[in-house]
């Protein structure tokens, strides 16, 4: 080696050629990567939805075929959502940019982007904002932080709205209660004005729409799904559970997220929901499933309010019709976010139904007064509470586990014990990952908010990697090899995360561990868990 | 031990701390001083794995350690970056920053050193660093592309299955001596 070998300086700027400059964020351009958008929204869905200006586009296009006067479009719709949506005009006005929030997004401590930073997402529309409304903005410009829209910022919105999950962590460590998912949610809703939403939100809305589902699965197909886990339910348990469909008269409708039933490990949470029905069904539990309310997620909250308004109320349209008292609702993440804080003034208050009562412990959920739909933890822990489940906890010795505490079960509704609870009285092995990651400060799966698709796999892993890393932690510490959770996004999600990160770690859903647990009378000795897999002691069967 | 793999060691922390700086460096200006500061391994998991990996792989290095004993501390760190916005150059440009680090130093203390064989070693030994990174690199590249076409092969296969158009040859009977029927 010798003085010929180059300075480290020089080195950097060789190798680190593109490396973004110290230039302030609005002067530093938007690239559009592979890797870290999905695809764009078809023209179809958008038709069926009757939204505007459905049409093929690709995001890594010079030309979007934007309307012509997609301005003026723009403009009018922010002027109407400052004037009907008080937080939103508030969010534009108070915040301080004092960074609070800047470190918190899972987003920015996975990428480094700054724009991901949550103040800097809401400032790509409070820019706008100011430019348009406040004098300052007007006269300065740049100076005060305003500017006025163009293409290029327009691309900028959409590059970086669909790269936030609405899981609203920034929200808990604002000093002024600042929520940027709502910021998100809004600026999705002025892009949906141009058309320019995502594929992965966009066809399920429509199929929801059409069939009642995201996979635009019809009634048959949904029932043939929920047949064929009565027959692996059979085989592994020698007992035979008898769901009902579309039951008028029945006290309970139970409703849950499409891929409990059609997307695996979610469907092994699906045949935990099963057993435990039957298992309480001759205590006086009278529930029916629809195969037309056959979907608890609500991908309209990634859209528009309007469109979120529309396929939650046929949820509530399928109880009326069926005369239910009330609604019994499965692991699912956002679904409790649309009830716990939409719903109550959005389609409600449910006055036709009743305020929820256990009919196996007589327990009041008065928490669910004005909604009537009882999140199915809350009720199973109820059951445990009071010594209703005869359970062989031992079928789970061999998981060690960890929760995964869900966004939006976490921080749009504080269920954080009944979980815990319930994975207690069902597993003797179960390891907190550290306080900063869980609960109300819990970290997303990073493909929350219909950002779940398979093309922008490199913004999931890197969005993921807080949470993973926190899951490796104990994993490390304590031999931690199943990951539970009580939303079906994150069953989709967190497997491939893992996968990437922690292998050796599984993904489960809270009533997978208790469908394993549960002695139903008459069952067969049994010699598999619901995956199929032999049970601890079994494996020499 | 040598002279130059005891200056290694004796300038360990100089040379790991700017090997960390500069490697941080190459983020953003507005991140790359968050994933400087901030200490807490669960917040910042990026600055806490560039951190510990390179510390720890520079410690192999300087004892003369199987380059392959590198590997799961290289892995933490390129595994972030082969999903961080970088081309591959950039993403594994880090390894190669070592060598004028090391160089700027130690260089006063090394004058009586240039004619060392250790040199040449060392000069390997980085090079093998960065040549077990690509491999490192590769995988990673690799696994994201197979759990992209796993997704599709299986809702292809899901779907067909649940519409009753395949039979799976598990779900065919065996006759008594294990073929199919």
């Amino acid at each position: 080696m010798s003085d010929e070998v180059p300075k480290t300086q020089d080195l950097i700027k060789s190798i680190i050629a593109n490396k973004t400059p110290a230039a302030s964020w609005m002067d530093t351009p938007t690239v559009i990567r592979p890797g870290m958008y999905c695809y764009s929204a078809k023209a179809k869905p958008l038709n069926i939805l009757g939204m505007p200006h459905g049409r093929e586009w690709t995001p890594d296009a010079d030309d979007w075929s934007l309307p012509e006067n997609w301005m003026e479009i723009l403009s009018e719709g922010l002027r109407d959502r400052l004037d009907r949506f008080r937080s939103l005009k508030v969010f534009m006005d108070i915040c301080v940019r004092c960074g609070a929030c800047a470190d918190k997004c899972h987003y920015f401590i996975g990428t480094g982007d700054p724009k991901n930073m949550p103040v800097l997402r809401a400032e790509l529309l409070r820019s706008v904002y100011r430019k348009e409304y406040t004098v300052a903005g007007k006269i300065l410009g740049k100076l005060v932080g305003a500017r006025p829209m163009t293409a290029e910022v327009l691309k900028e919105w959409w590059y970086y709205l669909f790269q936030c999950s609405e899981c609203r962590r920034c929200s808990v460590f604002c000093p002024y209660g600042i929520d940027t998912a709502e910021i998100t949610i809004l600026g999705r809703e002025l892009l949906n004005l141009l058309g320019l939403n995502i594929d992965w939100i966009a066809t399920p809305v429509s199929n929801c729409y059409r069939t009642g589902n995201h996979l635009g699965i019809q009634p048959h197909a949904f029932k043939d799904m929920i047949d064929f886990f009565v027959d692996d339910i059979e085989e592994i348990t020698g007992v035979r559970v008898n769901p009902s469909f579309n039951r008028k008269g029945a006290e309970i409708l139970f409703i849950t997220p499409s891929g409990d039933v059609f997307a695996d490990p979610g469907t092994y949470t699906a045949m935990g929901y099963l057993i435990l029905f039957h298992y309480l069904e001759s205590m006086g539990l009278d529930i029916t499933w629809s195969t037309y309310a056959s979907e608890g997620g609500n991908f309209g909250l990634f859209t528009s309010h309007e469109m979120m308004k529309r396929l939650n109320a046929k949820m509530y349209a399928e109880a009326k019709r069926l005369g239910v008292k009330w609604i019994l609702g499965g692991e699912c993440g956002h679904m409790w976010r649309v009830i716990q804080q939409y719903m109550g003034t959005m389609n409600g208050p449910a006055d036709f139904l009743e305020t929820p009562v256990s009919p196996l412990t007589g327990t009041k959920f008065q928490n669910a007064a004005s909604t009537k739909m009882v999140h199915i933890t809350e009720f199973t822990a109820d059951l445990i509470k009071h010594n209703k489940l005869k359970m062989d906890t031992s079928r789970n010795d061999n998981l060690k586990v960890t929760f995964h505490d869900s966004c939006n079960p976490a921080r749009a509704m504080g269920l954080f014990e009944e979980p815990r609870f319930v994975i207690k009285n069902t597993c003797k092995n179960f390891y907190e990952m550290p306080e900063s990651t869980i609960k109300e400060q819990t970290f997303c799966c990073g493909s929350g908010s219909g950002l779940n698709a398979g093309e922008n796999l490199e913004l999931r892993m890197r969005g993921g990697l807080p949470r993973a890393n926190a899951v490796k932690y104990v994993h490390e510490k304590h031999g931690v090899n199943m990951l539970a959770t009580i939303c079906a996004i994150d069953r989709a999600a967190l497997p491939p995360l893992m996968d990437y990160w922690v292998p050796g770690v599984s993904v489960t859903g809270v009533h997978e561990l208790v469908g394993n647990a549960l002695i139903l009378p008459g069952e067969k000795q049994r010699e598999t868990d619901l995956r199929g897999e032999p049970l601890p002691g079994m494996e020499d069967e | 031990m040598s002279a130059l793999w005891g200056l290694l060691k004796k300038n360990r922390d100089s040379i790991v701390a700017i090997w960390r700086e500069a490697t941080l460096d190459t983020y953003p200006t507005d991140a790359s001083n968050f994933l400087k500061k901030s200490k807490d391994p669960f917040h910042n998991p990026v600055g806490k794995r560039i951190s510990q990996g390179l510390a720890e792989a520079f410690d192999i290095l300087a004892d003369q350690g199987e380059t392959a004993r590198i590997t799961p501390f290289l892995d933490d760190v390129i595994r972030m970056r082969a999903v961080q916005d970088f081309s591959p150059s950039q993403a594994l440009g880090f390894i190669y920053l070592l060598k004028g680090i090391i160089w700027e130093q130690i260089k006063k203390d090394a004058a009586k050193l240039a004619d060392s064989p250790d040199w040449r070693e060392l000069d390997a030994k980085i090079d093998g660093m960065a040549l077990l990174g690509m491999d490192i690199y590769n995988t990673c590249k690799e696994k994201i592309y197979t759990m992209r076409v796993h997704e599709v092969k299986n809702q292809c296969y899901n779907a067909l299955k649940k519409s009753n158009l395949i039979v799976a040859i598990e779900d065919m009977p065996d006759d008594q001596d294990g073929s199919l029927q």
